[in-house]
């Protein structure tokens, strides 16, 4: 895989197996608080980056659909990326099955489908960073 | 009270004209922080990182124009 830049240092479990519960305590507060995975394993900068951006893109997911597109019951494929969340979605996914949420246009819903869904996926991809933190492509930097 | 919880209880009415592909700039945006939070290991060098962040949100919008030029002209002159 070096031709293409993709040298992969698998040291993972030779760095982690003095640690192996905070890599697991920092996975579970990555997935209830995005970006708390990161604070907890000592990188807090990025840390709040990521808070910033996963919650950023699911609160303004939400606001543009309402609170119904977190909807376990019709939407269930949807509603696998959005549980990535974490706490933000269980909490609009309980409140959405209360039964305060409203029908309306569909067009606004659907992006906040989108939004609420890529925040999701991007929060499954720092909750593994957060797990495996020395798994990294040797090519950083510029793309 | 009321208002707050009538913004996030009713939909947003976003019409589907040209103007609404600007909704793909936040979402860019965020995917090249994320990225860029994960890849990178120094974060400290501030400057380093905002050109890094730009740099990907840069190509990620002028792949989605070139992607969008090819639909249009593939819609265009082959479809038809």
């Amino acid at each position: 895989m070096e031709g293409i830049g993709l040298d992969r240092k698998y040291n993972m479990a030779k760095n982690t197996n003095n640690k192996p519960n905070i890599l697991i305590v920092a996975g579970i507060m990555a997935w209830i608080i995005p970006g708390a995975g990161h604070w907890v394993g000592g990188r807090k900068k990025q840390g709040i980056t990521i808070f910033v951006g996963v919650f950023g893109a699911f609160l303004l997911g939400i606001l543009l659909g309402s609170i119904e597109v977190i909807d376990p019951q019709y939407h269930s494929m949807w509603f696998i990326a959005q549980i990535l969340n974490g706490l933000p979605a269980v909490l609009t996914a309980v409140l959405q099955d209360s039964g305060t949420a409203m029908f309306a246009g569909p067009k606004g819903s659907e992006l906040g489908q989108v939004y609420t869904s890529i925040a999701g996926l991007l929060n499954l991809f720092c909750i593994i960073d957060a797990i495996a933190p020395d798994v990294k492509t040797s090519n950083e930097g510029i793309l | 009270m009321n208002l707050l919880a009538m913004i996030f209880t009713t939909p947003m009415d976003i019409p589907i004209t040209a103007g609404s592909l600007f909704w793909a700039l936040p979402i860019c945006l965020v995917i090249a922080m994320v990225y860029k939070a994960v890849k990178l290991d120094d974060f400290d060098d501030t400057k380093r990182v905002i050109r890094e962040i730009s740099l990907l949100f840069v190509t990620l919008i002028a792949f989605l124009s070139i992607a969008a030029v090819a639909l249009n002209l593939i819609i265009k002159y082959v479809a038809n």
